[in-house]
């Protein structure tokens, strides 16, 4: 059911209720009312009739009475007034008196008797027959009389009956009866006064209805507004309904039926305003406009992709496809199988059956016989249809190869590397076990070379003592062999120390040390060996040099090897220790006066056993390792060691070393 | 006076030394082995025990091991071999007095022994 039968229906079934409701209050409240009022209504009516008839009755009892009491008829009915009847009690009295029967008696007889009727008059001896048969006397009339309604011939008539008797007398001469016909006429006239539709009916008469029906005016007239107002508020209702469906079918479903046979037809989407429905077309222009996007992208992806996309349908025909190659002779509508080579169609066709069956991915790699391309197929359904992807391969395949050399390439290299490794580390355990060697080789020659030059030592300072006792020859002696034995030491510590800076295992502590007193110190020790000589050994410190960490022990033995130099090869002269701060380092130079070194063997100076004259060292001795330990020693602190010389006239050694001492 | 042992293999340095100190004031006695040393030095109280490290039987160390807490003696090492002065720390924390290295000079090796057994 659509929307606008549904409103349809809903309308009319809501009216239709409210119908019914309508119908029922009209009914059960409405009515009763109407129902009441009419009772109402009828109740007075009644009670006018009553009085009418009772007004009647009571005008023809007062006449009656008017008369019963008057002398004359008592005269009258005994007989003893005979003018009565043109005097008193005249026919024209019945008019006057609106009467239609008067009946006089007396204790025996009746002695008037007049009814009038439409159709004349009855005779009297009728009446009289009539009366008789009624029963009424004077004996059982009370004083208050009769009113009722009494039957004569055939007639019902309204009487009121007295009896005559006058104030004077004491007993009643007889009775007097008026009457008015009950008929149609006194109908007419009760109904005129009452405006009360009334008939006469003698109950005692034969096929009388009795049943009794009342007229409901109220009532009618109240059912009649009812089938008004159903009438009016059906004819309201079509109206509502009317206007309702049409205001919704314009406003809503008109519109959107437009909306959606717009869509459908592919037009332009129009519908404009405020409204909610202009709210949901304008959603929907943007979806629509969305898919387009998407839809657009998509096919720019498919475009960029370098892959060849075939659609194909159900029944195996190409529905949309972009080609990538030109061995490829696809065309919408083509069955699959001709657009390609057999063998590929082949395999394709497989494929698509697995994956129909599977209901999944389906990927193969296949040769195009007539291309030698490799190609990868890939099919998948999607809804009823089947999508194929087919991808290039030879670059992959290609680059796979040519991976697969490398790899084998790498592999060589690797064993060859792996086989370096182990002869390396061979080598290096080879090494490793070398050095331990070196080292217990040390230990072992320290300990060796220095027992017997500590027993020798020991033994020259002892005899030291006994100097005084000696004679020429023997003091000279020992002087020779304390001086050789000094050399000796020298030379032991140099050869062992080379050994152990070499391995590494050379140490450094470092202390604060003031260099003003440290270099006088050294320079005082020295100051007897220079003497001897002749030469001078003076120290200039500068002033305000900050303490310099640094390992006081390699200190002293830098300066003694510069110095011992110094003495060693300056003939006459002097030899100043300068020292001074220079930024960050300390700047100590060793300045001689002696014979100078030649400039092409001041490159080779600091080597290990570097002579410069082989023959000077015999003379003046040294081993040529004093330099080379020095330049170490000053380089492993981060400082540098410089030398500056002039055949004939001096040489000047310059170091530096780090104030803050380089660990 | 201040008894001092010497446990050293080499009979001249051993004997050098013993003038040299006996000179400076003290009274000495040597070992020429290890097992020498541990008897002689557990024989008689000594104030001082001069070790050489490397002797025939055993080593300076394992003396001192043995004798550590045991005598009231001071202990002093002497070796050729010089010592890093990590290690001479560790030595003085396990209760070693002093290190000396071979050749040493005559008036340093009287200091020493002076400033040990004041």
């Amino acid at each position: 059911m659509n929307i606008r039968q549904k409103i349809l229906v809903s309308l009319l079934g809501i009216y239709l209720v409210f119908l019914i409701l309508v119908f029922f209050t009209f009914s059960f409240v409405l009515l009763k009312d109407y129902s009441k009022q009419d009772q109402f209504a009828m109740n007075k009516s009644i009670n006018r009739v009553v009085d009418a008839l009772a007004f009647q009755q009571e005008v023809i009892g007062n006449s009656v009475l008017d008369y019963a009491v008057w002398d004359d008829t008592y005269a009258f009915v005994q007989g003893k007034d005979d003018t009565y009847l043109d005097v008193g009690f005249t026919p024209d009295a019945f008019g006057r008196l609106d009467i239609d029967f008067a009946l006089f008696t007396n204790a025996s007889t009746v002695v008037y008797a007049r009814l009038i009727t439409p159709t004349g008059e009855i005779p009297a001896e009728n009446i009289i027959d009539d009366w008789y048969g009624l029963g009424f006397s004077q004996e059982n009339m009370t004083d208050a009389g009769y009113t009722g309604i009494i039957v004569v011939q055939d007639m019902s008539l309204l009487v009121t009956i007295h009896i005559i008797k006058t104030s004077d007398e004491t007993a009643s001469a007889g009775l007097l009866c008026f009457g008015k016909r009950i008929d149609s006429l006194l109908a007419e006239q009760l109904s005129a006064r009452t405006h009360v539709p009334i008939t006469f009916t003698n109950v005692y008469a034969q096929n009388v209805e009795r049943t009794i029906t009342t007229r409901d005016d109220t009532i009618i007239g109240g059912q009649t507004v009812r089938v008004v107002v159903m009438l009016l508020f059906i004819i309201c209702s079509l109206f509502f309904i009317g206007g309702s469906y049409v205001l919704i079918d314009k406003v809503i479903i008109a519109r959107l039926m437009n909306v959606a046979s717009a869509l459908q037809k592919k037009r332009e989407l129009t519908d404009t305003g405020d409204d909610e429905i202009a709210y949901l077309v304008r959603v929907i222009k943007d979806s629509i406009v969305n898919a387009e996007n998407i839809a657009r992208l998509q096919h720019e992806v498919f475009e960029a992709i370098p892959d060849t996309f075939v659609l194909v349908s159900s029944d195996q025909k190409i529905v949309d496809y972009k080609s990538t190659n030109s061995c490829f002779h696809i065309e919408k509508g083509k069955h699959v199988k001709d657009c390609f080579t057999a063998d590929l169609s082949d395999v394709l066709l497989q494929s698509m059956m697995d994956a129909q069956v599977q209901k999944k991915l389906v990927k193969t790699e296949v040769q195009c016989s007539a291309c030698k391309k490799y190609s990868e197929l890939c099919v998948t359904c999607v809804e009823k249809d089947m999508l194929i992807i087919i991808r290039d391969l030879t670059e992959k395949k290609q680059s796979e190869l040519h991976l697969l050399s490398q790899t084998h390439e790498l592999e060589a290299s690797r064993k060859a590397a792996q086989n370096i490794l182990e002869d390396i580390m061979e080598m290096n355990k080879h090494l490793q076990d070398l050095d331990q060697a070196k080292t217990d080789f040390l230990n072992v020659a320290s300990h060796e070379l220095k027992t017997p030059l500590t027993a020798i030592s020991a033994y020259l300072e002892i005899l030291d003592d006994y100097k005084a006792d000696f004679s020429a020859i023997q003091l000279e002696g020992l002087g020779a062999i304390k001086r050789n034995i000094s050399q000796l030491k020298t030379i032991i510590n140099n050869i062992l120390e080379v050994s152990r800076m070499e391995s590494g295992r050379f140490e450094l502590s470092f202390k604060d040390m003031n260099v003003k007193e440290k270099i006088q110190n050294i320079v005082d020790n020295l100051s007897i060996l220079g003497e001897s000589k002749g030469i001078k050994l003076l120290a200039n410190v500068e002033e305000g040099i900050p303490l310099i960490k640094t390992d006081e022990m390699r200190f002293e033995e830098i300066l003694n090897n510069l110095i011992g130099n110094a003495i060693k090869f300056t003939k006459q002269g002097s030899i100043t220790v300068k020292a001074m701060r220079d930024g960050q380092f300390l700047k100590v130079s060793v300045i001689d006066t002696g014979i100078g070194i030649p400039e092409d063997k001041i490159k080779n100076l600091f080597q290990k056993f570097y002579q410069v004259d082989a023959s000077l060292s015999r003379k003046y001795g040294g081993t040529g390792l004093g330099l080379s330990i020095t330049k170490k020693i000053i380089q492993l602190q981060g400082g540098t060691i410089t030398v500056e010389s002039i055949v004939g006239k001096g040489t000047t050694f310059t170091f530096t070393l780090p104030l803050e001492g380089k660990p | 006076m201040k008894r001092i042992l010497y446990v050293e293999d080499n009979e001249d340095t051993a004997n050098a030394v013993r003038i040299i100190l006996t000179t400076a004031g003290f009274e000495v006695e040597t070992a020429g082995t290890g097992e020498e040393g541990l008897k002689k030095a557990q024989a008689t109280q000594h104030d001082l025990i001069l070790l050489d490290v490397m002797l025939p039987d055993m080593s300076g160390w394992d003396i001192f091991g043995k004798l550590k807490g045991k005598l009231k003696a001071k202990y002093v090492f002497l070796s050729a071999i010089p010592v890093s002065q990590e290690r001479l720390q560790q030595l003085l924390q396990e209760g070693v007095s002093d290190y000396i290295t071979k050749p040493f000079a005559k008036a340093d090796l009287i200091i020493r022994v002076q400033h040990i057994l004041a």
